[in-house]
């Protein structure tokens, strides 16, 4: 399996320069569709790196920044903050993001116009390395998503044509057919008999994993775990010293974490189960332990803990104010349609947005902590096909920017923006605003998951705003969503079995 | 601290009629798209249109109905200050171009090729309803136009639309106005966001009608006046913003698509693809629309019947592909024929095989919940809101439908030929009612109708999609680009029947997004207490 990874290349534009990039970069797009890298163009040959799944240029130029001043009514400030404007690069691919970087570089007209574009940066001279500078101004995802881990660009490539081969061969098979239809049976020898004989509908084989990657990985899974078994294991002395009646209480949680952790991993995956059910057992601990040491002290002192911490959010959620100035109606209705010239061209959209994260201590740790949360989920349990009941987001990721001061999400999402925003409010309110609690200018949010996105209107309108433009952006597989991805790929697995049972050849017959 | 939930007379007086009724028994309609001709004398016409209200009572012999363009307010001389507060896709309409390609408005129905409402100087100003019994249109129109109209208004360059009597059958043969949702006019109930693990018919209030509380729980964004800064006005107060004076309440947006069916092409094509078949014609066509065209007997253990179930009934025309649910439906029925016809949703077919995913009505109305199709138990309902435990690969694709319900109030017309000779035009002058243009109508069209991705399908909706071709990109990688002309038939066998080219059996003639408004802010709107302080 290769692993994918991503970089972003993020550099302050020179004072003055905003245009004349924004100029150099509509020239990679596509002249019919605004927005849209032209894959073949002479200056950026998107299609030759065929490592890269997702790639995005866009300008950094906050326009709610001025939202600050809001806060001098309420005696908190007041400052507008001043940032550069500041140009991104960025993009999603297979292996390590250093070696899709180096064949970039190493390819004569896309250095060349790499270097173009970030000669408008600060800090870049005519003699600078292109690859040294943009490896010292990478910003590492604080969290970061995959629709599918593993499913490289060139297997993306296979599997449709396979799946878009052997479609139309059964199509071919229904129409000739004397009787009308084929059985099923019939059909699924056909087609394998097909596959068989085609060499080249075959796959390539996977590359194995890299084992620097794997352990990393499992290391990644594996620390936090230990650490929240850490008090069980420190404690299991004392737990054998409980007498009778309440060691049987312990016993019996015992049990049921271990129940839980067979059901949880039936529906849904092992690292999954693992988390929940050593989340459930961390929450109980000061339980299990004041039980076994027979005193109070470890419920007091987990009491306490907590309570400081609910306080201070709740003081902080509760007293902050709401920032969500409305716009002039037509400077709203310019920055939307500036937003839509490059909407709805593909299947898939590209979503940037920038915001502020709330000006204090408090909440640029949490906002941290939390995205560390999501980016250990991501990493972990969501890595085939949904980010919670999202399946239609390819590749998506937070990163931080200025000091932590600023966080940029950017997005690949299949269906229009309102189905997007749609799926975020009734899908996945609760991590939307998990995500995006500490943001400035974002609805309230109550208890970390509560409200925020729910106020559907607030929600949307904000997120809109602080939405940029694009300026140039590339998918490898237009025309295909992310089910059509993971229909694909099932295809692949189903036909290139051995011998499939009768309920398996009606699954692969629905793929088709 | 809330108003009182139950909605008083006074409001229905204040609703125009059409929110609530849909006038059937009025055979006759006509639909004058005009623009301001003179600003005072359109001002004086309106103030003394007799408009129809909500409330019910007897049934009036005619109606009358008024709706408002962007345009249209401009020109009557609504402030500035008042018209940015409209919704954004009412202000830059129906033709702005990233919306048409987005609503599938492109090749043959791009807004350049419209009849009417294509660019800014084709939008009308005011949408004039007038609806008639049988041979009394034309005594009604004479007298509610009365002798200032020329003044007052100027025609766009297309005739009145008329309607036509189709009796309950819409041109290509199949009922229409089979499922609507259910008003909640007593403001009783509100439910949380993302909880709901089964459909319901019934809608808030605040769906359809401005100035009330929506599915969310919230109030659509209106145009709000500062009550001081309008002394004269007679127009309600805002529900939730104090001090405010508000314009929407009471009315809605009104969405008008002036639909042109091609029924020789629909017979034609269905024909040639069921081989000549008249049985297997009628299949893909129900199979198309998701709705059975003629009513068939019932079979005594079929799958149509359900509890308490007259064995002896037939199964009605406009019934539903897929077998009727044992349980209730909220908002569906007492009524037998209502509950023969709605009481169903999709949770149990999954594959498709009794209705195809991309038939027009399941496209439309899909009838999900909250939660996916099938959540049971706490733990189940922990793992699904976390996205796993699903049990198909079409498990959650597509979004809760009640933040998607639109209220139907179209005509159909027919234009006829020569006499003896077939129609020379006929469709659906289609109009629906939203306070939300974006979620509710545009959501519709936009992402269930249009997107060829739609639960996973290949194709857009057999009826109103366009047949334009997407991004072809793809064709460069080796691999086929979704074909927006195809559909797909699942079969219990597994292989699907696949339709290819599919020509345009609809297109689009015209359209413009309206305010209907309440009686209260028609008046204001006419000039009267507009003066600011």
């Amino acid at each position: 399996m290769t692993p994918q990874s991503n970089f972003m290349i993020v550099a302050p534009l020179k004072q003055g320069h905003k245009a004349d990039v924004q100029q150099l970069l509509n020239g990679l797009n596509h002249e019919t569709a605004p927005g849209m890298a032209d894959a073949d163009c002479e200056r950026f040959p998107f299609r030759q790196f065929d490592t890269i799944h997702f790639a995005r240029f866009a300008i950094i130029d906050d326009r709610t920044l001025i939202d600050f001043l809001a806060l001098r009514e309420n005696n908190a400030g007041g400052q507008i903050p001043a940032y550069d404007i500041t140009l991104v690069f960025m993009a999603d691919c297979d292996g390590p993001a250093a070696d899709t970087l180096r064949t970039i570089v190493d390819h004569e007209r896309a250095a060349a116009t790499l270097r173009e574009i970030f000669a408008h940066c600060e800090g870049f001279e005519a003699g600078s390395d292109l690859m040294t500078w943009m490896t010292a101004h990478e910003h590492p995802p604080a969290a970061n998503y995959v629709n599918w881990l593993g499913r490289t660009v060139g297997q993306v490539r296979q599997e449709a044509r396979l799946q878009a081969a052997l479609s139309a061969e059964l199509g071919q098979l229904v129409a000739t057919d004397p009787d009308g239809v084929p059985s099923a049976e019939a059909a699924y020898r056909h087609l394998k008999a097909l596959f068989d004989r085609s060499e080249e509908l075959h796959p390539s084989q996977p590359e194995p994993t890299p084992i620097g990657w794997q352990l990393a990985n499992q290391l990644h899974f594996a620390v936090p775990i230990f650490l929240f078994l850490l008090p069980w294991v420190l404690a299991f002395p004392h737990f054998l010293d409980v007498p009778a009646p309440l060691g049987w209480v312990m016993l019996g949680l015992a049990a049921l974490g271990a129940v839980a952790l067979v059901y949880l991993w039936t529906f849904a995956n092992l690292p999954v189960a693992v988390f929940l059910v050593t989340l459930a057992g961390l929450l109980v601990f000061p339980a299990a332990l004041a039980l076994a040491l027979c005193s109070w002290l470890p419920l007091v002192v987990a009491f306490v803990a907590a309570a400081a911490f609910v306080i201070t959010l709740r003081c902080y959620e509760k007293n902050e104010p709401e920032i969500i100035p409305s716009e002039p109606a037509s400077r709203m209705d310019r920055h939307v349609e500036e937003l839509a010239l490059r909407e709805d061209h593909d299947v898939t959209n590209q979503f940037t947005v920038v915001g502020s994260v709330k000006p204090s201590l408090f909440r640029r740790w949490l906002a941290i902590a939390l995205l560390w949360i999501i980016n250990y989920g991501a990493r972990h349990f969501f890595t085939r096909g949904h980010l919670g009941r999202i399946q239609t987001i390819h590749f998506a990721r937070w990163v931080f920017i200025d000091n932590k001061k600023r966080l940029i999400f950017a997005s690949n999402y299949d269906g229009s923006l309102e189905a997007y925003m749609d799926d975020f409010i009734n899908k996945v309110g609760w991590g939307l605003n998990l995500a995006f609690g500490c943001g400035f200018g974002y609805p309230r949010v109550n208890w970390l998951i509560a409200n925020g996105a729910k106020e559907e209107q607030k929600f949307k309108y904000t997120l809109r705003r602080h939405q940029l433009p694009t300026a140039v952006w590339y998918k490898a597989y237009p025309g295909l969503s992310a089910y059509d991805l993971a229909r694909n790929t099932r295809v692949r697995h189903a036909i290139m079995r051995p011998n499939l049972a009768p309920h398996e050849i009606l699954k692969l017959m629905r793929d088709l | 601290m809330d108003q009182p939930l139950h909605l008083s007379d006074v409001e229905l007086r204040d609703i125009q009629a059409l929110v609530r009724f849909g006038q059937d028994y009025l055979k006759e309609a006509r639909f004058h798209l005009v623009q301001v001709n003179d600003q005072g004398a359109a001002r004086t016409w309106l103030k003394e249109a007799n408009v129809n209200c909500a409330l019910k009572g007897e049934k009036p012999d005619s109606v009358l109905q008024i709706a408002f363009t962007y345009q249209g307010l401009k020109a009557l001389g609504l402030p500035g200050h008042v018209l940015d507060q409209f919704s954004h896709e009412f202000r830059t309409g129906m033709y702005e171009r990233h919306r048409a390609r987005r609503l599938g408005d492109k090749g043959k129905n791009a807004p350049s090729e419209w009849a009417w409402g294509g660019s800014a100087p084709a939008v009308p100003h005011v949408l004039i309803m007038m609806y008639a019994r049988a041979g009394e249109i034309d005594g009604f129109e004479a007298s509610t136009q009365g002798s200032t109209w020329e003044a007052a208004f100027k025609p766009l360059n297309v005739s009145p639309l008329t309607s036509f009597d189709l009796g309950h059958l819409e041109p290509f043969g199949f009922v229409d106005g089979t499922s609507q949702p259910v008003v909640d006019w007593e403001r009783g109930r509100a439910r949380p966001v993302g909880q709901s693990l089964r459909f319901s018919n019934v809608s808030a209030l605040g769906e359809f009608v401005l100035g009330y509380r929506n599915e969310y729980n919230r109030y659509t964004e209106r145009p709000l006046l500062w009550a001081g800064r309008y002394p004269q006005a007679d127009l309600p107060l805002a529900e939730d913003e104090a001090g405010k004076l508000d314009l929407g309440r009471n009315g809605t947006y009104l969405v008008f698509r002036d639909l042109e069916q091609d029924v020789e092409v629909f017979e034609g094509y269905t024909s040639r693809e069921a081989g000549q078949e008249p049985a297997a014609q009628r299949k893909l066509q129900n199979a198309m629309v998701g709705r059975i065209k003629d009513q068939i007997p019932i079979e005594p253990d079929g799958p149509n019947i359900i509890p308490n179930d007259d064995p002896s009934r037939v199964i009605p025309e406009g019934a539903p592909l897929v077998p009727l649910d044992n349980l209730p439906i909220e908002g569906v029925g007492p009524d037998m024929q209502d509950i023969w016809l709605n009481q169903f949703t999709y949770g149990d077919d999954a594959a498709g095989t009794a209705c195809p995913h991309g038939a027009h009505v399941r496209r439309a109305n899909p009838r999900t919940p909250d939660l996916p199709a099938n959540t049971r138990g706490l733990a189940n309902r922990f793992l699904r809101t976390l996205g796993f435990a699903s049990e198909d690969p079409h498990d959650d694709l597509v979004s809760s439908t009640r933040f998607h319900r639109i209220l139907r109030r179209g005509r159909e017309y027919v234009i006829n030929g020569e006499e003896g000779e077939r129609p020379s035009a006929q469709g659906l002058r289609f109009m629906c009612l939203n306070a939300n243009i974006l979620r509710q109508f545009e959501f519709v069209q936009a992402s269930w109708l249009e997107n060829p991705k739609f639960d996973g399908l290949d194709h857009g909706d057999p009826l109103l999609a366009s047949r334009t071709p997407l991004w072809a990109d793809g064709e460069k990688e080796g691999y086929l680009v979704p074909r927006t002309d195809g559909y797909r038939v699942p079969k219990d066998s597994g292989i699907a029947c696949r339709h290819q080219g599919l020509p345009q059996f609809v297109s689009v003639r015209g359209g413009a997004y309206f305010f209907l408004p309440g009686l209260r802010a028609l008046r204001f709107i006419a000039g009267e207490g507009a003066a600011g302080d």
